[in-house]
């Protein structure tokens, strides 16, 4: 271990962070609308979210859309013909008409409008307007899709609610985007993408993923001892807390016995559990800041609801798109380089199969805890050190709504007293 | 989904394979984890059985075709060593065909890629 060697399995971080406590924290923030539509208001509309990835959208013309709930919008991502990507309100400027129905991607030269016809092009500028001449003072170049703001980081594509931004994403991502610079994410692509709907909290969903405390209990099929670290137990290590946002490292069990088929599969490339990228002049930039051995993956949640976790030679990210207090949407997508070989391609494919086993297995649990946390039986929950994470999201928006909350009264009591 | 159709016979060196290419070669990963999901664990069993073996010659084979298309012959032989991987974690670490306790399958959409 490189840096820091006193920061290894066991390290204690939350007394590093006086201020988040150690005690129980309130549940209010799983199962109460009220906070949900604070947290909608002033946690998702003034954040950066992540929407895709470039390799989605590799063509003219190719577009990605979705139904961001928390904005009450959809969104069309799009590459236009100049090669440019940009995001507009998926609503067409003369009776407010959807332009694409179905989520998801496709590839279109221009978006026509199924109620009347209205084509616009891929650059959002209204191109053609049937009967043209029997509308009053119509000025096509001030009626373009109404834009979105959006903004490309190494390669991700984040949107934000607001049409003026409080900080450019490269100032919101701030010292995570330094510590991440250098991984070539841009360059690979995603070669798996999952959704579920999930009847619980977004944080619930995103909790699982923030701590490796579960991976004993609730990986016991999948990875059953490629985490154990210490008798039984897989644990973070080194947790940055960057402001609003947070990263740890994950280290692998050095005495990990890999089963014939891992071991096939790290001879084709690399991979989950496939390789022991241990020399760290083979380290991929970007990741693994401690120089960690025996690093699987480090966890870097971009706030509120972003994950981007990059390991050697492969990487994943997960999205939370809250509907309700307990309705979200759970995207998640693998990303490797472009096979330079098909033997290559073949290696890959055991990560893709034991990760997206491993995320049923976290998942199967979500659903549960919702309904049992809602059922008011508990009115807290107990947090350990190695869910130190999650401690820091429930301090981090349990201060942005109190601002919110005491700014809302200040202008109550200043409008009375007018 | 995209459907899989019936793609040529084996390379001559995999002759062996060819009566898997019917049921086992899928173009896509929701068609394979379909397959490994309905499959009984002996048929599982007997594929990692059959196809573990040959694995490294299917890599090496298939390396000498330039990425982007490949004939049919050896497209079938890259989705049986694909449909491998998806057989292999179930032989491996589950002994049965589907995970223990995982969310159910038909709640988690596999995007075509």
């Amino acid at each position: 271990m490189s840096a820091d060697e006193s920061k290894s399995f066991d390290h204690y971080y939350t007394p590093e962070h006086p201020e988040l406590g150690t005690g129980p924290v309130s549940i209010e923030p799983y199962v109460s609308p009220e906070y949900f539509e604070l947290e909608r208001r002033c946690v998702f509309r003034r954040s950066w979210l992540l929407f895709g990835h470039v390799s989605e959208l590799p063509n003219a013309g190719d577009y990605k859309v979705r139904d961001v709930a928390v904005f009450g919008t959809s969104i069309i991502v799009v590459r236009g013909t100049d090669g440019v990507v940009r995001a507009f309100h998926n609503v067409c400027r003369h009776r407010g008409n959807r332009l694409v129905f179905d989520n998801g991607r496709g590839n279109a030269p221009a978006f026509v409008c199924r109620m009347h016809g209205w084509a616009y092009g891929t650059d959002g500028r209204l191109r053609g307007v049937p009967e043209q001449d029997r509308f009053f003072d119509l000025d096509k170049k001030t009626c373009g899709l109404p834009p979105v703001s959006m903004e490309i980081w190494n390669g991700f594509v984040f949107i934000h609610a607001e049409a003026e931004p409080a900080q450019s994403l490269r100032e919101y991502l701030g010292p995570l985007a330094i510590d991440m610079d250098g991984y070539p994410f841009e360059r690979m692509r995603v070669v798996a993408e999952y959704t579920a709907n999930l009847k619980a909290n977004w944080k619930t969903v995103l909790n699982i993923f923030q701590e490796a405390y579960h991976v004993a209990t609730v990986h016991r099929n999948v990875v059953p001892t490629q985490a154990d670290v210490k008798g039984g137990s897989a644990r973070f290590v080194h947790f940055r807390l960057h402001g609003q946002h947070r990263s740890a490292s994950l280290p692998m069990n050095p005495s990990f016995q890999r089963s014939p088929t891992e071991l096939l599969a790290g001879e084709f490339s690399l991979g989950f559990s496939t390789g022991t990228p241990n020399d760290p002049a083979q380290a991929w930039p970007g990741m693994n800041p401690a120089g960690i051995r025996d690093f699987a993956f480090d966890l870097n949640v971009v706030f509120p609801s972003s994950v981007i976790d990059p390991a050697q030679g492969w990487f994943f990210s997960y999205e939370f798109w809250p509907a309700s207090v307990d309705e979200t949407q759970f995207v998640t997508k693998i990303y490797f380089e472009e096979p330079k070989s098909w033997g290559q391609r073949i290696g890959q494919e055991f990560t893709i199969v034991q990760v997206r086993d491993g995320l049923l297995e976290d998942l199967a649990v979500l659903e549960p805890n919702q309904a049992a946390m809602a059922s008011g039986a508990i009115d807290s929950v107990i947090l350990s050190d190695q869910e130190l994470a999650i401690r820091h999201q429930h301090h981090v928006i349990d201060s942005i709504l109190r601002t919110a909350r005491s700014n809302s009264e200040a202008a109550t009591t200043a409008k009375l007293h007018r | 989904m995209q459907q899989t159709a019936q793609i040529g016979a084996m390379p001559a060196e995999f002759r062996e394979l060819e009566n898997l290419v019917q049921g086992w070669s899928l173009a896509t990963e929701h068609e394979r984890r379909e397959r490994r999901a309905t499959a009984e664990f002996p048929e599982l069993r007997a594929y990692y059985d059959v196809v573990g073996p040959r694995m490294r010659d299917i890599a090496a084979h298939l390396d000498a075709y330039p990425m982007g298309i490949l004939p049919a012959p050896q497209k079938s032989l890259l989705q049986l060593a694909l449909m491998y991987m998806e057989v292999a974690i179930a032989v491996e670490f589950y002994g049965q065909p589907e995970l223990r306790d995982g969310f159910p399958r038909h709640r988690w959409v596999i995007s075509p890629r």
